[in-house]
């Protein structure tokens, strides 16, 4: 294969010297615009294919760079070996000024600056006659060789541009442009500083165009404004996204095409644009890595390279080299007056693995952003061993010795296995050494058993999640946080997972867990600190956490005397869920869920956070599609129809988080709620009014305004206006005070009373077994029991909720 | 001199905003927007001037069918250069749409020819003079137009159901979802509306200049920038930055020469942004690109 | 394997069709002689590309019909759009040069474009025939040996001409200049700036505009402020229309003559009810008795193009006739040259002695120190009526 790919290589250069030498000078001449256009390609191939932004201005680049090596030689009388080293130097001065103004913004916005530098820079060369002759341009611009040779001098400067991008992708800076693309907040948290990065990447790309500009002019001997319309800008883009961005040969298969095919189809002449167009739009369908991209799948499988067996004690001593406590004190922030975090102190000593728990709500992932960087607090100190890294930015915190993974995974989708961890080692430096014996025995260590070649992005979750520890560890951090690791894996992995972040505390690391897996926390943890609306109400050693009333209470809901109801027998069925499964992308969530709901019946849905109850809500509305198994709703089937059809069959969801419109008005809201109807009269406001009299004052308040009870209320009425066959609440108590949330619950059962079917998902265990005709209990994104509402709250649900697995109750 | 360039400004400056607001009603919804927006004003003109010169239809019933059209490419670009990206995950509608600007570009060029063509008008043949300053009467209309559309849009989103549905849309599309709101269907008016805009734009502004295949480019990108300067998501910042846009542009015209103007004003464009990066009207810019 | 495939393809076939041609080119003996021409065939400036293009052909039409040049060889016209783009004519005549293997390149309406072009057509030693492009220094570029010839206008003279049309019809004491701004716009503020100085008069002031520009009427503005009693144009249909769009807009009756730019395009209907108001420049009429010459082309030309039907039609007629003589011309060069090498080509245009032609009868047209066949007595001005370009008369 080796041999055949020189031999190739080499009839490759031999016909491209061939033709600029040999052949009359306009083929030389189409061989260097080739050349020139694979060029700029190439720079924008940094920009966008790894940094992963636009630019529609490389046209600009392109022209000042030529107009520099124009003047350079026109006028002020230096050779062409001396004018293109300055032209290009000129060209990467006036990008790094353009990136100031440029990478404040990104997308549409980054996009439409570099569009009006490119109209600027043609407006200037127009106007600035006596530099550079206006409108009629510069001409006798003189070149180095005669055209074959100066195109053969492009088409060497292409090559090596080709060579140097290969191997600037596995670079230190390659690796982390791509990894700020891929994602930003992951990168912050391996110390990658975006700004910096960003830059490098706009001011290459300029240069390339700058250089390819010099040796256009060069080429033709003539420039002129016209030489550098817009709509260049936009074939430079084209080549990059036709060849497939990211790819290395990339930008030439696409200049190729964008050159040589009007040579082919010279009959198209007229059409040519129109035949660019329409297979630009093709490739994006069908080929969304572009041609190279597609080529490469096709012929170029991912080929696992056999390795030595990793060393994990390697491992081991990296993460052994750095020590320090974690400590934070009084931390405190505030959302436009919803205090998320009020003043908790927090300490993760080295060797010991410190747990965050709490309900929904409490603050934890705000306090792991708090400490980590990624958000800053309003008061409050956080110290990494003696470093200060308060209000740090999360690339200097992840440099201090601090390493967190996320929520949901995130690992740099377009990059292997090895090279995440790789870029972990390298903790945002632009050069230096990343030993792959190390990264492999970082991966060994977290037990990725998979290819290290593989993309992360196609790796499955368990291994999302391993890949981005491994790459966490490879900062070599003394602190590391983590952000609900356990999440969507089986009770076997969470075990590997359990006795992985043992043996990394036992190697001196300060573990911080922030996990819902009560059963993964009690079993690991060496202190646990409860969270409840921002405050710590508790800490202690778990079995001393398990018995604090407290934290029962914040879990379970105050036992106030709340008198039950009397259960009532099972009405004509009316949802029959058989068979469910459901999740996000390649997390499953949900597995094989049945549940049936007969009419007029009120059915509790319990489980601990993270069972997948707001999965299942989703998943039976409609806002997660597709979803394996059958959903039968009064005749109609809804596992394939969209959450608007799944509202107009009469389903309706009051979701988690109460989602009312913000800037729209109360009575705005409500009459929303009445779209699935065409009878919708005003008198239906009055009635919810009625119901809910404190939202009669606010009626026409933007519902933004409201308070979080409000805004409930608001919620259920708004669902309610749809007169519902079935209503879905989910998590209706969700940060409300005690007695907002017990007028609430009033409701419901007044509603209930008459006859409305009730499907509610709540925390407040005891407020729903109190309304419930009957219940199910789902852990692990499975039914683990269903019964009456008696029987559920006696046998399990304590130990459901805080530790141990509950037994199925029939 | 002063008054001309007032005039001038306006004129183009609220064609300009009436782009642009298309711009804005689908990016507020879905995140999105048309790239080649440019091409649906080229649309609308060239349509106008194909039935009402080329084959000699009367005005009144030229112009609502090339709008019609309009509104209908809206839906094709929606439909193939947009969702089925949105749907992937990706950014490549960017370029989609861009290539199907190319696309359409192309086919008037082969349908309509290469030259620039008139569209007579009578309200841009008899100036009404005062002084030394005459304008057309179209010149007139045009803002009137411009501003009383972007007035109905206004009254459209807050005074009718479909409206709110949209604003619905706009805050919180799951939860639009949930009230049994199409929100996808809505996406798709908003293209409609978006390319009917600038169709609307296309025709008024053809009388004062010409009508030709290429006409769209530097509208849309004008419109573009006048959008992102108005902050993508508020329509009256919108409207606003397009008559801004168009009085920078002929004052510059008027006083520096017209050499000038696209320094200027692209030079405007760069220091707003980097001023105010997300618009100057742009309180809460949702970039998704 | 395939991707090597495909790779290799994309980069070796161009190399392969390059050498080809070359084994092709010298394969062929009795093939057509091949007329090159780079002009503007789309855009605002389209008619400027379509008119020579007839003139060419009519032209070409009558030497086949005799059997052709050099022992038989017919003519053949190979046509390239350069879109009015400096940088695309100049890359369609490299390729008219190297692949098409041209005899001669014929230039079309715009100067930049010229401009661009004769550098290389000197370095290729290809003649190259400018047959509507005004600006001095297209021909007078100081090459030694110059391959540039034109049949054509130069600003110098045409400017002289402008500025005296202006003085005799309309009593103009101080012109205002309002030209477009590129090369050829500046060749002709110096042509008409030493003009006026000639006969004694002041310009009132000189405003400037781009291709582009949708609304001339703050440089009108200017001028009018600046006193200026007679308007003289020098820019192409569409900004040339726009021009008389905002005299119209301001109600300025101020009369306006203009260099032959605005005859390449739909002038008329882009300038509409006020085009008529422009006095111009072109090198010939079909109106009017003609010569043999002219009886035979505007026949040929309505027997050949069905929207032709009188000398109105013939539009822009400056196109059609310099391109009808210069292709003319061009015959009697190639047959003195014996050759289609360039320079033996050079050599045959200036070796002419005299001809016959449609605008005039020529003698000597090109020598060593000329190479322009057309000078100050060949113009006539005119003006639209409807679509129709008629003389001016009284």
């Amino acid at each position: 294969m080796k041999a055949i790919f020189f031999v190739i290589a080499a009839l490759l250069a031999a016909g491209v010297a061939a033709t600029c030498l040999l052949a009359p000078g306009y083929y030389a001449y189409l061989m260097g615009t080739l050349a020139t256009t694979a060029l700029v390609g190439v720079g924008l191939n940094v920009l966008l294919g790894l940094a992963g932004e636009v630019s529609l201005g490389q046209g600009g680049f392109l022209a000042l760079g030529a107009y520099g090596v124009g003047i350079l030689t026109t006028k002020a009388g230096l050779n062409f070996w001396e004018a293109l080293p300055l032209a290009v130097l000129l060209v990467a001065a006036i990008s790094a000024v353009l990136s100031i103004p440029a990478l404040r913004v990104t997308g549409p916005y980054l996009a439409m600056v570099t569009i009006a530098f490119g109209f600027i820079v043609e407006s200037v060369s127009v106007e600035w006659q006596g530099l550079t002759g206006g409108a009629s341009g510069l001409a006798g611009i003189p070149a180095p060789f005669g055209t074959g040779g100066t195109a053969l001098l492009a088409c060497a400067l292409c090559v090596l541009a080709l060579v140097l991008f290969y191997y600037f992708t596995r670079s230190p800076l390659g690796l982390a442009m791509q990894a700020t693309a891929a994602a930003p907040a992951a990168a912050r948290g391996i110390g990658i500083s975006a700004l910096p990065v960003r830059t490098a990447a706009f001011v290459l790309a300029a240069v390339a165009a700058g250089l390819a500009g010099g040796l256009q002019a060069a080429l033709t001997g003539f420039i002129a404004p016209s030489s550098f319309p817009f709509s260049q800008s936009i074939l430079f883009l084209l080549v990059v996204v036709l060849g497939g961005a990211g790819r290395t040969l990339g930008p030439l298969v696409g200049a190729a095409v964008v050159v040589l095919l009007p040579e082919f189809l010279a009959s198209l002449a007229e059409y040519r644009l129109l035949v660019f167009g329409a297979g630009l739009l093709i490739v994006l369908w069908i080929a969304p890595d572009g041609i190279a991209g597609a080529i490469a799948r096709l012929v170029m499988p991912q080929a696992s390279v056999p390795h030595a067996r990793p060393d994990i004690d390697l491992a081991l001593a990296h993460i052994a080299g750095s020590s320090g406590s974690l400590v934070a004190e009084g931390v405190r922030v505030a959302f436009g007056g919803v205090v998320a975090v009020a003043g908790v102190d927090l300490t993760a000593p080295p060797g010991r693995v410190t747990s965050v728990i709490g309900p929904n709500g409490a603050g934890k992932t705000t306090l792991l952003n708090l400490v980590s960087g990624f958000q800053r607090p309003d008061t409050g100190k956080v110290h990494v061993g003696s470093a200060d890294i308060t209000g740090q930015p999360a690339y200097d915190a992840a440099r201090a010795g601090l390493a967190r993974t996320f929520q949901t995974a995130q690992p740099f989708g377009g990059l292997s296995v090895l090279d995440n961890v790789r870029l972990g080692l390298l903790r945002g430096a632009w050069r230096g050494e990343a030993p792959e014996a190390l990264a492999r025995a970082l991966l060994a260590l977290v037990g990725y058993t998979g290819s290290e070649t593989r993309l992360a992005a196609t790796l499955p979750h368990v291994d999302r999640r391993l890949v981005e520890i491994a790459r966490a560890l490879a900062t070599k951090p003394a602190v590391l946080l983590l952000d609900e690791p356990a999440a969507g894996l089986d009770d076997a992995d969470t075990a590997k997972l359990g006795s992985l972040l043992q043996r990394l505390a036992r190697a001196g690391l300060a573990v911080v867990l922030v996990e819902h897996d009560m059963s993964l926390v009690m079993s690991i943890s060496d202190e646990i600190v409860v969270l409840d609306a921002g405050r710590r109400i508790a800490s202690g050693v778990p079995a001393a956490v398990r018995a604090d009333p407290a934290v029962k209470a914040a879990y379970l809901g105050a036992t106030t005397s709340i008198e039950p109801l009397a259960p009532r027998p099972a009405g004509a069925p009316l949802l029959d869920v058989r068979d469910l499964n459901a999740g996000y992308g390649p997390l499953g969530v949900l597995h094989q869920i049945g549940l049936r709901v007969g009419r007029g019946e009120t059915i509790a849905v319990l489980g601990p956070n993270g069972a997948g109850k707001s999965t299942l809500m989703k998943a039976l509305s409609g806002l997660i599609r597709p979803v394996e198994g059958a959903i039968g709703f009064g005749g109609v089937e809804l596992a394939r129809l969209p959450a608007h059809l799944v509202a107009r069959a009469g389903l309706i969801l009051v979701p988690e988080g109460r989602q009312v419109f913000p800037q729209l008005t109360v009575a705005e809201n409500l009459r929303l709620g009445a779209t699935r109807r065409g009878d919708f009269d005003n008198a239906e406001i009055e009635a919810m009014l009625e119901r809910f009299p404190r939202l009669r004052p606010r009626l026409h308040t933007a519902a933004g305004l409201l308070s979080g009870g409000e805004q409930q209320m608001l919620a259920v009425a708004r669902g309610l206006l749809a007169r519902p066959d079935i209503l879905l609440l989910d998590e209706p108590s969700l940060g409300l005070a005690p007695a907002v949330a017990a007028e609430l619950f009033g409701q419901f059962t007044r509603l209930r009373e008459e006859g409305m079917t009730l499907l509610i998902v709540d925390q407040m265990a005891d407020h729903v077994l109190a309304i419930a005709d009957r219940g199910y209990v789902i852990s692990g994104g499975r039914v683990v029991a269903q019964g009456a509402p008696s029987q559920l709250r006696d046998a399990m649900l304590d130990d459901a909720y805080l530790g141990a697995h509950p037994a199925v109750v029939n | 001199m002063l008054a001309t360039a007032i005039v001038s400004g306006l004129s183009l400056g609220s064609i300009y905003g009436l782009i642009a607001l298309g711009f804005t009603l689908t990016f507020a919804v879905s995140g999105t927007v048309n790239f080649a927006q440019g091409s649906s004003v080229m649309l609308g003109a060239v349509l106008c001037h194909t039935l009402a010169v080329g084959m000699r239809w009367p005005m009144i019933s030229a112009v609502p069918v090339a709008l019609l059209a309009c509104a209908i490419w809206g839906l094709v670009v929606e439909r193939i250069a947009v969702r089925p990206f949105v749907a992937r995950g990706t950014n490549s509608w960017l370029m989609a749409t861009v290539a199907l600007g190319i696309v359409l570009d192309n086919v008037a060029m082969v349908l309509f020819g290469k030259e620039p063509r008139a569209l007579p008008s009578a309200l841009a043949d008899d100036p009404w003079v005062i002084g030394n300053v005459g304008i057309f009467p179209l010149q007139v209309l045009v803002p009137v137009v411009g501003l009383g559309l972007a007035l109905l849009v206004h009254l459209g989103m807050h005074r009718t159901a479909l409206g709110l549905k949209l604003r619905a849309a706009v805050e919180n599309p799951d939860a639009a979802r949930l009230m049994s709101i199409d929100v996808t269907m809505l996406i798709a008016l908003t293209y409609a509306a978006a390319a009917l805009l600038a169709g609307i734009g296309g025709i008024l502004i053809a009388p004062l200049y010409n009508v030709a295949y290429d006409m769209g480019t530097l509208f849309g990108i004008k419109a573009f920038a006048v959008a992102i300067l108005g902050g993508l998501t508020n329509p009256w910042g919108v409207v606003i930055a397009g008559l801004a846009y168009g009085l920078v542009e002929a004052c510059a015209t008027t006083w520096l020469g017209s050499g000038s103007t696209q320094i200027v004003t692209f030079t405007a464009v760069i220091a707003a942004l980097a001023l105010a990066p997300s618009g100057l009207f742009g309180g809460r810019a949702k970039v998704r690109v | 394997m395939p991707t090597r495939l495909t790779r290799r393809q994309a980069l070796v076939l161009p190399a392969g069709v390059a050498l080809g041609s070359l084994v092709g080119r010298s394969a062929m003996a009795a093939e057509p002689i091949k007329i090159g021409l780079v002009a503007a065939l789309s855009g605002q400036s389209a008619k400027s590309g379509e008119g020579i293009t007839r003139g060419i052909t009519i032209a070409i039409d009558e030497i086949n019909a005799r059997g052709g040049l050099l022992g038989g060889r017919m003519l053949e016209l190979v046509r390239r759009d350069d879109e009015s783009n400096p940088a695309k004519g100049q890359t369609a005549a490299r390729e008219l040069i190297d692949k098409e293997g041209v005899a001669i390149i014929f230039g079309g309406i715009d100067s930049p474009v010229s401009l661009a072009i004769a550098p290389l057509m000197n370095t290729a030693k290809v003649p190259f025939m400018g047959v509507w492009a005004a600006a001095t220094n297209i021909t007078r570029n100081g090459a030694n040996p110059n391959f540039v010839f034109r049949v054509s206008a130069v600003d110098v003279l045409v400017d002289r001409a402008l500025i005296k049309h202006a003085m005799t019809s309309f009593s103009s004491k101080k012109p205002g200049l309002i030209l477009v701004n590129n090369g050829w716009g500046e060749s002709n503020l110096a042509g008409l700036t030493a003009a006026a100085e000639a006969a004694g008069i002041k310009l009132a002031a000189a405003e400037k505009f781009d291709d582009k520009d949708a609304d001339m009427t703050p440089q009108l503005q200017r001028l009018r402020e600046a006193g200026a009693d007679t308007l003289i144009l020098v820019g192409n249909a569409a900004p040339g229309a726009q021009v008389v769009k905002g005299l119209q807009r301001s109600a300025w009756t101020v009369p306006i003559v203009s260099h032959w730019g605005i005859s390449g395009g739909r002038f008329p209907e882009l300038a509409g009810s006020w085009a008529g108001k422009v006095h111009f420049v072109q090198t010939y009429s079909f109106f009017g008795s003609q010569n043999d010459v002219g009886k035979r082309v505007l026949a040929a030309m309505m027997a050949k193009y069905p929207d032709v039907k009188g000398p109105g039609d013939v539009t822009p007629p400056v196109g059609v006739a310099n391109a009808y003589d210069a292709m003319q011309l061009t015959a009697l060069a190639l047959a003195k040259a014996g050759s289609t090498d360039g320079t033996k080509l050079r050599e045959g245009f200036l070796g002419i002695e005299s001809y016959q032609g449609l605008i005039k009868n020529y003698t000597k047209p090109f020598t060593d120190d000329n190479h322009d066949a057309l000078n100050e007595n060949d113009y006539v001005m005119v003006r639209y009526n409807g679509d129709q370009i008629e003389p001016i008369t009284g």
